[in-house]
This record gives structure tokens, sequence and C-alpha cells, in this order.
């Protein structure tokens, strides 16, 4: 299983701090949360920060980051306000 | 420790970008440690919608400047220089960031940051950022070739801000005054790569390094 942990809108949009998956890859995490919880959509989840076990994805294969059970996502919604 | 980082402020030049929610608590924070001049740049004026969490916006102060409210309050209680900009940030009037030892982010939207972030670059000033969003907010230093906002922002894309309560921006706001004090004094811990991100409601507070 792969344990998603949200931050910043995320968590209080899905009202909760983490949430467990089956998936491969970072982009199948993403396509299965926005499938069982549509209030965001791919498209928007994936202007997400997202880090795989405290390594952020961009200096990883992105989307493609292949997971393993275990692995921890975590998902943050950059803040913009001021 | 109190008098080193107050001594290592007194002779600097801080500009402050923004005079909203972060902006008010920040420029009340910075103008209380006495630094020899304070820039508030903003074009804005209150408005109702302000009410909720922007310091110096009242019934007695709604349609006129933020930054010239600001100025005027804390001109009683500062022996720092105040210079008031009531035009926005842009491209075509950065040069006025020119000579300031520290710009602090207290904007409110991703493309003014992208700008602060290349103008820090172009003048070698480091930008102390800070952002918020409903009960979350973060803040970093993006130091001059670090290009942390464009990691962190990585598709230029982010939610549009929720509703917030007043001490969010208030704390994140104690948070760049607090860094942006550490910076100048040359002991700030905070690495190249690291950003503070707080959740208000659960009390998570962590630094990830993106």
């Amino acid at each position: 299983m792969i344990k998603v942990e949200f931050f910043g809108l995320y968590r209080l949009s899905y009202k909760m701090k983490e949430w467990t998956t089956d998936a491969s890859t970072v982009e199948e995490v993403i396509e299965k949360l926005a499938a069982e919880y549509p209030v965001y959509s791919v498209k928007e989840l994936k202007n997400s920060v997202i880090m795989v076990n405290g390594t952020n994805f961009l200096k990883l294969r992105k989307f493609k980051t292949e997971l393993k059970d275990g692995d921890t996502v975590f998902v943050m919604s950059p803040a913009s306000g001021g | 420790m109190v008098d080193k980082l107050l001594e290592c402020i007194a002779d600097k030049r801080i500009a402050i970008i923004g005079a909203g929610g972060l902006g008010g608590n920040i420029i009340s924070f910075t103008a209380r440690l006495n630094p020899k001049e304070i820039l508030i740049c903003d074009g804005d004026v209150f408005c109702p919608g302000n009410m909720n969490r922007q310091l110096f916006c009242s019934d007695l102060t709604m349609g006129l400047s933020k930054a010239e409210c600001a100025r005027d309050v804390v001109q009683h209680y500062t022996t720092a220089k105040l210079t008031v900009v009531k035009e926005r940030l842009t491209r075509a009037n950065s040069f006025i960031l020119k000579e300031f030892d520290v710009i602090i982010d207290a904007t409110d939207n991703i493309e003014t940051r992208f700008l602060l972030q290349d103008i820090g670059e172009e003048y070698n000033i480091p930008v102390i950022h800070g952002a918020i969003n409903g009960l979350f907010g973060q803040m970093a230093v993006i130091r001059p070739k670090s290009k942390l906002l464009s990691r962190l922002n990585d598709s230029g894309q982010t939610p549009p801000p929720g509703p917030t309560l007043s001490y969010v921006p208030a704390h994140i706001a104690t948070l760049e005054v607090s860094e942006m004090v550490k910076v100048l004094a040359g002991v700030s811990t905070l690495n190249d790569d690291e950003i503070i991100i707080v959740d208000l409601l659960t009390n998570d507070t962590r630094i990830l390094r993106i």
C-alpha cells in the first residue's frame, strides 16, 4: 500500500490527513485520488508539490516515478494568497 | 543576541512589497525594529473584504491607499525612513528595489512573486517569501540563483486562495520578519532549498526540501 499524505488546502478539502491506495506510479496515485474524491481534477492535482519519501518528485521521474509498497507520497498545494 | 540582531539591521534598507494581510503585519513588526529605511509598495486601496485580516484596514481607512495608511500609523513608532510607492510593482518600476538589502514578499499573486524572484536575482538581493491559503501558510528565503519559487511552483499554477482568518497572515508574517532579521544578521539556518510549511488547523509545522 502507498500512504498518501495531504497538506495545505488538500487537507481541508479532503477532510483527512492521510489516505492509502495501491499504485505503481505517482500518476496512478493522482488518477485514483481524483476518481475516488472528485474535489480536484487530475489536471488540478498535477499542479501540486509532490514528494516521494521526502524527495521532490521533480528530482525523480515526476509523474512516472515508480512506487513500491510502503512508500509515502506527500501532496501539497502551494499557497498563493497574502 | 537580541541586541546583536537589532544592531545588524540598524543600517539596513528593507523593501516590503504588499501592504495587505501579510504586509500590514510585516510593516508593523519591521517598523519596531528600527532599520535605516523601509519601502512600502502597494498600488491597492482598502475595501470591505480586507477587514477580516488586514492590520491597517478599518472603517477609517476604507478606500484609502494601503501603503499610505501603513506609513501614517507606523511613522509614530519607528525611527526608520519610510518611503511609500503607491503603485503595483512591475518590471518597469522594479529599479526602485536596486539599492535595498532585502525584499519581503507580501504579495497576493504568483506573477508578482516570480517577478520578485527575478529582481532578487538581477540585483543580488535575498527575497523573503511568504504566502497563505486558508489555515495554511509557507515561508522561505529565495536567495539569488536558488530558483526556489520555480521549483515550488513548477507548473506556475496554484489553487485560488480560500478564505482565511486574521491570525494566519500574522503567523506567516512573524516567520518572514524573523527570517529577514536572521538573513540580515548572517545567522539564518534555513537553506536555499528549504521551505517552512505550517498548518494552523493541526499545528503541523515542517521544513521541506524542495
